[in-house]
Order: C-alpha cells, then sequence, then structure tokens
C-alpha cells in the first residue's frame, strides 16, 4: 500500500466512531485541550479519552505537544485532505461513469 | 433533493444520481450487460455481475481493481468491492428506481472502507483476503 492510501484508511478509521469524533470536535473548538480537560466535554473516562487521543494522533489528525507536566492536544486541519481528495475522485469518476452510462442507454448503438 | 438519502453529506462516502430517458428494464439490460460494462465503467473491463463472481477493472491511468460482486437485485441493485494494490476498498451499491413517464433513475453510492490496514478484522477485510487467496 502506499503512503497515500494507509493515511487515508488510518483518518478514515479514526473518524468512523462517534466518540472519537466528539473528542476531536472538542479539540478544535478549545483549540488546544489535554486529556483530563476534555473528560468535561465527553462522557467517557480520562483513560478512554487518552486511547481516543492515541488512534487521532496514528491517523495525524491531532498532535501533540508536551509543556511540563501537561500534554496537550491540538488539531492539524491538514491531516484531513486525503481523504477529501478520495472523495473528490470518486465523485468524478462516477460523474463521468453515470454519464456514459446514461448516452449509452438512451442512444444505444445501432447494431 | 428528492430523496432524503441523498442529502446526508458522509464523510467516508459519495452519492451521485443520474435521470435517464428509458425504463428501469432497458437501464437494467444496459448497466448489466457484460459486453457494455467497460463501454460506461470506463478502461478494461473483465466483470459478470453475478453474486460471488470476482473480476477485474483496469481503469484508463493503469489502475488495476479487483472486484467481487457481493449482491444483484434483478432490476434494482447490484453491489460490490473493489479494490487496487495502492487505495482502499470500497464498496459500490448502485440502485435503479423506476421515475414517472418511463424514466429511470440510477443512484450510486461508493463508500470506504475504514478499518483496512488499520483496526481490526473487519468483515470487508476478511473478504479481501478471501478473495486474495484466489476465490
Amino acid at each position: 500500500m502506499s503512503t497515500r492510501s494507509v493515511d487515508v484508511g488510518l483518518i478514515f478509521a479514526a473518524l468512523a466512531d462517534d466518540t472519537r469524533r466528539s473528542v476531536l470536535d472538542a479539540v478544535a473548538e478549545r483549540g488546544t485541550a489535554t486529556a483530563t480537560e476534555l473528560t468535561e466535554v465527553v462522557p467517557v473516562s480520562r483513560q478512554a479519552v487518552a486511547k481516543h487521543l492515541g488512534v487521532l494522533r496514528d491517523a495525524g489528525l491531532v498532535e501533540a505537544r508536551r509543556t511540563g507536566r501537561e500534554t496537550r492536544y491540538e488539531v492539524r486541519a491538514s491531516a484531513l485532505r486525503p481523504a477529501a481528495t478520495w472523495l473528490a475522485d470518486a465523485d468524478r469518476a462516477w460523474d463521468e461513469r453515470l454519464q456514459r452510462l446514461k448516452r449509452r442507454v438512451e442512444s444505444p448503438p445501432r447494431p | 433533493m428528492a430523496n432524503p438519502d441523498t442529502d446526508q453529506t458522509e464523510l467516508d462516502q459519495i452519492v451521485r444520481e443520474v435521470e435517464l430517458s428509458a425504463p428501469v428494464d432497458q437501464a437494467w439490460a444496459v448497466l448489466t450487460d457484460p459486453d457494455q460494462l467497460a463501454e460506461w465503467l470506463g478502461g478494461e473491463v473483465d466483470l459478470v455481475l453475478e453474486p460471488g463472481a470476482a473480476g477485474r477493472v483496469t481503469d484508463p491511468d493503469g489502475t488495476v481493481r479487483q472486484v467481487l460482486v457481493t449482491d444483484v437485485v434483478p432490476g434494482e441493485r447490484v453491489a460490490w468491492h473493489w479494490w487496487s494494490d495502492d487505495d482502499e476498498l470500497s464498496s459500490v451499491e448502485l440502485v435503479v428506481e423506476p421515475r414517472d413517464d418511463d424514466r429511470s433513475l440510477v443512484r450510486v453510492t461508493e463508500t470506504i472502507s475504514a478499518d483496512l490496514g488499520a483496526g481490526p478484522i473487519t468483515p470487508q477485510a476478511s473478504v479481501r483476503s478471501f478473495a486474495l487467496a484466489g476465490v
């Protein structure tokens, strides 16, 4: 698998979970956040939040910065680009296929 | 849009549709005709749309996709999984619906599989392993 496709797979996997999406949204809203702060907005344990943050980090969706004893997370918006590219490519490819199908159905070639 | 399903925006899914000036049976006949698949899917197509059939589609840019047909309901829907060496596995569903005045609508939904290469074994991943093993 190419680097790009692995990235896309990790991103979609990371976003597939509702709680994880809430964690990501909460980080985005706050700018930066720690796992402890996020337990106030997401109804799961600190341990679970930390695990979700780990998955988001592996997918490149958030990055962690250590300041003293704290680890603060922030969103990397550019990480969503591969996913957006896949969607745009698939959109265009299917529009072309459906237009070809339309032409074929509406004006079949004469035998 | 008339169908509420098509208003949803999913991050891992695209939905496209086209209306045809032809009845469902005519649309279905062309859609599933093995001799015409390449004409609209594009590239080279070695595929028969029957449940469980494995095939191959080579895009005009050279990308080779393995295809595994998962479901065919005559006159209504066809679904398959497809994947290439350097892309994710995705699920495709094509639905044909009747419209007024002998017209029809073809809607395609393509959903990228979330877990390949990253998470636990998914049904899709199992299907892929199964197919790669030579089914």
